[in-house]
């Protein structure tokens, strides 16, 4: 066949571009740039959140798969930025879904209660852009149905204190928004775990499963994977608000005005800074743009830098342009 | 075709067709069903037509090479609706609380149903009901989508009308194209 075609490719030349795949804690990430840094240093000091339950009470977790698909006209940056640190949107953008949920969450509906939000939550960010925030005592609120899941929590938390200490159980006992930089959200807690794989500028293709705790009995696994579909699953209640934000944020900004403008990302900003108990920048409240300070700064400095020894000569001083060192010292000596 | 809905469900293949007069009533039930909710009767709809012990499922359907004999899937797998009578009850409530920002304006949503095929089951007064959908979304001022699919329903008879007792929709496009799919097929 390829002697009457005249074939004279070197098919030695024409192999496919490799791809390394590293795993973390079992979760495989690809990366097809042989110059960028292992999986475990890119996650870096993140690494030291995420053992909160990857590591969790020993065996960690999983994803329950197969992931439903679904196309969304939006650019990759918003998703990956609603949940690295979105959680005013919550109260409005979700307020339907919160009032007939109800639970404490209710609360939050429209934003009528008036919340003391500093005392409720943290955000974080650290090397790489990635981030979180987190609602104390939450993680499980987004779930309808969820005694059961409450009792495994309860169950988990000596063992997660034993393993990792005070501040990691709290965060295993926190709800989170999460992105790992640039296109891995997860919502912790209520079990919802995307990639949002761009097609383009303007349209991503959203791939969701169900994050579960490996320990969890198959019923529980179950129920909990209805519950996450119910709220972020491709018809989810809560989900249904969020991509019509997606593509109206994309929408609007194409215009030529809007175009002119920048990014106001401010909120918070000075209220936060390096804490002693964790890596990173902390934020003062999971209502704060902490997490998109650090999400931005980092997708600006790698469409800066020619080589990624340009992104390593900054690894000790990326977080200089959180001004406010002192914050949580000064913060935590007159609390 | 995957007719794995319940072990309760006589298969299609020797099962008895309805009447000629029974079609047609599942048929104008039908496009009751579909006027109702192209009005936003929600709530109508859930009181009149849908059983209390509804199964209201759309499981996740992956591309699969012909050769792939994994078993579709179950209840217990992953789903995009997966639904009890609550569960259906709150996605309706959140519609009427007049906080849906992407229902206001409303968009429009129109229904086409076809391919009736009825049965009877060993169960008496329980169809077993095939059917085709084509939906289609109008929002804002040019977003437009196209939802096809099929529909394997057991209808409850109720009186001179029907109610759903299980409905599992086998949604055509494995990758789903719109922002969601918060409407009932
Ligand atoms: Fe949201």
């Amino acid at each position: 066949m390829e002697q009457r075609c005249h074939a004279q490719v070197d098919k030695k030349e024409c192999g496919l571009p490799q791809v390394r795949v590293e795993s973390y804690r079992g979760f495989l990430y690809g990366c097809f740039d042989a110059d960028a840094p292992s999986l475990e240093e890119y996650l870096g000091e993140f690494g030291w959140f995420l053992d909160t339950w990857m590591i969790g009470a020993g065996n960690g977790a999983e994803l329950l798969g197969p992931p439903s698909k679904s196309i969304l006209d939006c650019n990759w940056k918003v998703p990956a930025e609603n949940f690295v640190g979105d959680a005013y949107h919550v109260g409005w953008t979700h307020a339907a879904a919160l009032e007939v949920m109800g639970g404490e969450l209710a609360e939050l509906a429209g934003n009528r209660a008036d919340m003391p939000f500093d005392d409720l939550g943290k955000q974080f960010t650290t090397r790489h852009g990635h981030g979180f925030g987190v609602i104390h005592n939450a993680a499980t609120s987004i779930h309808t149905d969820r005694a059961a899941y409450d009792q495994f929590m309860a169950d988990q938390l000596p063992k997660v204190t034993k393993n990792l200490g005070q501040e990691r159980a709290n965060l295993f006992n926190g709800h989170w928004n999460c992105t790992l930089f640039p296109n891995n959200s997860f919502l912790y807690g209520t079990n919802t775990f995307k990639v949002w794989h761009p097609r383009g500028p303007h349209q991503i293709e959203v791939w969701t499963w169900t994050l579960v705790h490996k320990d969890m009995d198959p019923e529980l696994r179950k129920k909990i994977q209805k519950g996450a579909a119910f709220s972020f699953g491709t018809a989810g209640t809560l989900l249904a608000d969020d991509g019509e934000n997606m593509m109206t944020c994309t929408y609007s900004n194409r215009g030529a005005l809007t175009r002119r403008g920048t990014l106001q990302s401010t909120m918070g900003m000075n209220h936060e800074g390096p804490h002693p108990d964790y890596p990173g920048i902390v934020g003062a409240s999971f209502i704060g743009e902490t997490s998109y300070r650090g999400f931005y700064r980092f997708y600006k400095e790698i469409l800066k830098a020619e080589k990624w020894d340009a992104v390593r000569a900054k690894d000790d001083s990326w977080d200089s342009t959180f001004e406010n060192r002192d914050f949580w010292v000064n913060n935590l000596n007159t609390a | 075709m995957q007719s794995d809905i319940q072990p309760n469900v006589a298969s299609a293949a020797n099962a008895p067709r309805v009447s000629a007069e029974l079609q047609h009533q599942i048929e104008q039930h039908y496009y009751t069903e579909a006027r109702m909710l192209q009005n936003g009767q929600f709530r109508e709809w859930l009181d009149q037509l849908v059983a209390p012990d509804i199964h209201y499922w759309l499981p996740v359907y992956e591309q699969r090479f012909r050769r792939d004999k994994r078993p579709a899937p179950t209840p217990d797998d992953a789903a995009i609706y997966n639904d009890d009578f609550s569960m259906l009850k709150m996605r309706v409530d959140r519609l009427y609380t007049g906080q849906v920002w992407m229902e206001d304006p409303p968009s429009r949503i129109r229904y086409s149903i076809s391919n009736v095929e009825a049965y009877h089951t060993d169960e008496p007064g329980e169809l077993q009901v095939f059917s085709n959908f084509t939906i289609q979304r109008h929002r804002r001022q040019t977003e437009h989508y196209t939802h096809t699919g099929g529909r394997e329903d057991l209808l409850r008879q109720d009186g001179t009308t029907f109610r759903l007792a299980r409905r599992k929709i086998d949604l055509d496009a494995r990758v789903v194209q719109d922002k969601n799919l918060y409407f009932f097929a």
